[in-house]
């Protein structure tokens, strides 16, 4: 079938057969996407001038979503966005509505025909709109209004013009739509499930890869690292798994109710294990033999910071809700005492965090 | 007695002309045509929080829609309301040409023969004025012609000169006052010399003496006097742009009637640090002018291997700055060129970007042989035809301001004041080596003292190998 590009505004003709034998012996070229913050950095300004320079065949794709992460666009630049710094450079340049699908299509299209035949770069400006957070680290609303979020997210929503478009030619429905969601939902749900239950990886995948031919130094943390699990498998597994998760999950509440005094508490006990795990690691290597009482000074200390963790976020969930708790009743009297069955649950247990429980009842259902 | 400075006001308003069409209003281009954007005139949904209120926006002014655009924008009522501003759109999918079929021109106001060009606009320059320009031109040259002789003498370990680049030098300094901050490269002394540095403070630094404010802890021609504000040069080429940018802000919260000023070479803007302190001066609206000696040259890479672009100016509406090229031959267009920019930096609260087309006629420095890699008729052109000397003395001649005896009497005076301060310079004692460690740490850290202790250590064992003109 014929390239759809040659149908569109531009046709571009091959100059010289040998030009074209050249341009043609790797029918490729390079995609980079970069957000409107990345045009901040030294590496935007290196990469666009050396590609003009060298005419490379590359197309630079900037995602122009009008944030990065809470800087807007007004502070990240004062020029007429990243189309007019194509020029700046000597590249080709274009802007494009990135919500709508067939103009990204054509765009790109004619960006890689004019890459690959004329041997140079081009960009990119796609304008666009971050209708979720930046990340799950993130609450965007705190640095802009939700009816913006929510106008971009109706108003211009990418899936639903191009659905229209779609439709319009007769090529889709109302059952297409519902059976793919349905579909798609589903076989999500199935890989969640799946990788889920899948086991991790091995703990000597962490010394692979970074040289072909492993070098002593690495060779011998490796042998350290598998003594001590060897010599404490259960003290281990709480110090790399069960702690650090309790300690990530009341973060992750704390943050979600914006519980700052909690959320410095939890990263402040990482550190500070971090910090107990090395040491660890140094005396058992320095003395053959694990060190004891580091280990439960580590863990207790781990185990103090969660009570003081879980008091504070209680107790001020109980002043914001009016809850009818008081500080006794979550105080510990003794630190926590685990089983096997705990340590095999992965790290998560009704006792202590129900609502957790429920939410991973409600993923696997 | 004060400087007395006229400028009529018709020349500002040509030159601002020039300036808003290198923005790119009033393009002529037929690419550019139909995808002019609107420009954003509407402020950005969240309020600044700087310290100190906008005194006005950077953002472009709002330009009145091409006939295309307003056709289409009449048909199809549709406008991208963007964070940052709005966007009108187009059905054609035309891409923008890497570069404009016609260059930004370059302004200039004495043609090759140094007459004034018909209709030309510039800040007019007293007699006073246009004779210190000329003489410290000449300064300058004599200067870096003695310097570099002793360098090949042995006399001096490195030096690099100005030659071919004087009126950058001269001119731009002319148009700047002394509360300007100057963040220079290695290539412009010329403006420490129109600041009231003495050519015996040049020599003293060259040969890192007793007498040398820099301890002789520098290379020779990195330059720094605080009191004529301008900061010592640093070798790493383009660091001095971001600390303009600081500088510059500074200044602007003070609400001080004063400008940062930096120079860099057409090599610099390839480094990141121009790329950071452009941007940053864009959204922080410092008052600061960034200009650049396009010389056509960085060491041996040629402007055609360091960009692709139409040169440096068309960078400016990259970052959303006002920018003009200039030649940077002519002293009268840099002069003009310079002051008006200041005056936009200082009253509008903005940077501005100079691009002054000139050509290093010397070596990159007395490491460099440049006919390696350039053609010596390519520097005799440019050392003839263009030099900027007898332009601006043909022009100030021609006023009546300057005669042969004039120029015979200033060269030789020139020159026997050089080699007095040379001689001077060599004579004088060096800084002895408690300063190697000194001055980095208000109190020296052990470490340092235990490198001094060292130092002083294997002095003792070998006194033989320890120059003889460095006292202990």
């Amino acid at each position: 079938m014929e390239s759809r590009c040659k149908k569109g505004y531009f046709r571009l003709a091959v100059i010289g057969l040998s030009k074209a034998k050249d341009c043609w012996e790797k029918n490729a070229c390079a995609v980079t996407f970069i957000g409107d913050g990345g045009t901040s950095e030294g590496d935007f300004h290196a990469g666009l001038n050396f590609a003009a320079v060298m005419e490379a065949p590359v197309v630079f794709i900037c995602r122009n979503n009008g944030w990065a992460i809470s800087t807007h666009i007004s502070e990240q630049f004062r020029s007429d966005g990243i189309v007019v710094k194509g020029q700046a450079y000597g590249i080709r340049s274009i802007r494009v509505d990135g919500n709508d699908a067939l103009a990204v299509y054509s765009a790109v299209c004619s960006a890689r025909e004019m890459a690959v035949t004329e041997q140079r770069p081009v960009l990119i400006e796609m304008m666009i709109y971050r209708v979720g957070h930046h990340s799950t680290s993130d609450d965007s609303t705190k640095y802009r209004a939700a009816d913006e979020i929510q106008y971009w997210k109706m108003s211009r929503n990418s899936v639903n013009r191009f659905r229209k478009s779609v439709e319009d030619n007769g090529w889709w429905s109302e059952e297409d739509e519902s059976k793919l969601r349905s579909n798609a939902r589903k076989q999500l749900l199935q890989a969640i499930q799946a990788a889920e239950k899948w086991e991790k990886q091995p703990l000597t995948e962490l010394f692979n890869d970074v040289y072909d031919v492993k070098p002593k130094n690495l060779e011998e943390e490796e042998l350290g690292l598998k003594e001590l699990i060897e010599k404490q498998p259960q003290d281990y597994m709480m110090l790399k798994e069960l702690i650090p998760n309790w300690i990530l999950g009341i973060g992750t509440l704390a943050l979600r109710y914006d519980f700052q005094e909690t959320l410095f508490n939890g990263w402040h006990a990482i550190a500070e294990l971090q910090q107990l795990k090395l040491k660890i690691k140094l005396n058992s290597l320095l003395n053959d033999q694990a060190d004891t009482e580091s280990l439960k000074a580590a863990r207790n200390s781990a185990l103090n910071v969660i009570q003081a963790m879980i008091i504070h976020l209680v107790l001020t969930l109980k002043g914001r809700f009016s809850l009818p708790l008081t500080e006794e009743t979550v105080r510990f009297n003794e630190p926590i005492q685990l089983n096997q069955n705990m340590v095999k649950d992965g790290g998560y247990t009704a006792e202590l965090f129900p609502i957790r429980k429920e939410e991973q009842g409600e993923v696997r259902r | 007695m004060a400087l007395h400075l006229r400028s009529s006001f018709s020349s500002k308003s040509t030159l601002l002309n020039i300036l808003r069409h290198n923005l790119g209003f009033g393009s002529r281009s037929h690419v550019t045509r139909h995808i002019r954007q609107i420009l954003p005139h509407d402020p950005p949904l969240r309020g600044s929080q700087n310290p100190i209120s906008r005194l006005c926006n950077t953002m472009a002014e709002p330009e009145t829609l091409s006939s295309f655009v307003q056709h289409e924008y009449a048909n199809n009522h549709q406008v991208m309301d963007f964070p940052g501003g709005k966007v009108a759109f187009t059905p054609e999918i035309q891409f923008i040409s890497e570069s404009d079929k016609e260059r930004v021109p370059c302004y200039r106001v004495l043609d090759d023969n140094g007459q004034l060009i018909t209709n030309s606009q510039f800040v007019q320059v007293s007699e006073e004025v246009a004779v210190k320009i000329y003489s410290d031109m000449v300064t300058l040259q004599i200067m870096d012609n003695i310097f570099y002789e002793a360098q090949r003498q042995g006399r001096l370990s490195f030096y690099a000169t100005a030659i071919g680049e004087e009126a950058i030098n001269i001119a731009s300094a002319a148009a700047l006052t002394p509360q300007d901050v100057i963040f220079p490269q290695y290539r412009e002394p010329g403006v420490l010399l129109w600041r009231g540095f003495t050519l015996q403070e040049f020599a003293n630094q060259c040969f890192g003496n007793k007498s040398d404010y820099g301890k002789g802890r520098q290379m020779p021609v990195h330059y720094g006097s605080n009191k004529l504000n301008y900061f010592t040069v640093s070798a790493t080429i383009a660091t001095q742009l971001p600390n303009a940018v600081g500088a510059a802000y500074s200044l602007k919260m003070d609400k001080k009637d004063a400008c940062a000023v930096t120079y860099f070479g057409d090599g610099g803007t390839s480094e990141g640090d121009f790329h950071a302190a452009l941007n940053i001066a864009a959204v922080m609206e410092a008052p600061v002018l960034f200009i650049c000696r396009n010389n056509g040259w960085a060491i041996s890479t040629p402007t055609s291997d360091q960009f692709r672009s139409d040169g440096v100016v068309v960078k400016g509406r990259a970052y959303g700055i006002r920018s003009i090229r200039v030649d940077g031959n002519d002293a009268l267009a840099m002069y003009s060129a310079v002051h008006t920019a200041r005056e936009m930096a200082i009253r509008e609260q903005r940077p501005i970007l100079i691009e002054a087309l000139t050509y290093r006629v010397g070596h990159h420095s007395t490491s460099d042989d440049s006919t390696r890699y350039r053609s010596a008729g390519e520097i005799e052109w440019w050392n003839k035809a263009r030099n900027p000397l007898s332009r601006f003395r043909t022009w100030i001649e021609s006023n009546g301001w300057w005669s042969d005896k004039t120029e015979s009497d200033l060269r030789s005076r020139i020159k026997k004041e050089m080699l007095e301060a040379l001689r001077v310079a060599e004579k004088t004692e060096k800084p002895n080596l408690q300063n190697m460690f000194s001055d980095v740490y208000d109190v020296p850290p052990s470490n340092l003292r235990e490198q001094e202790l060292l130092v002083r250590q294997t002095i003792n064992s070998h006194p033989q190998d320890y120059p003889s003109d460095v006292p202990l």
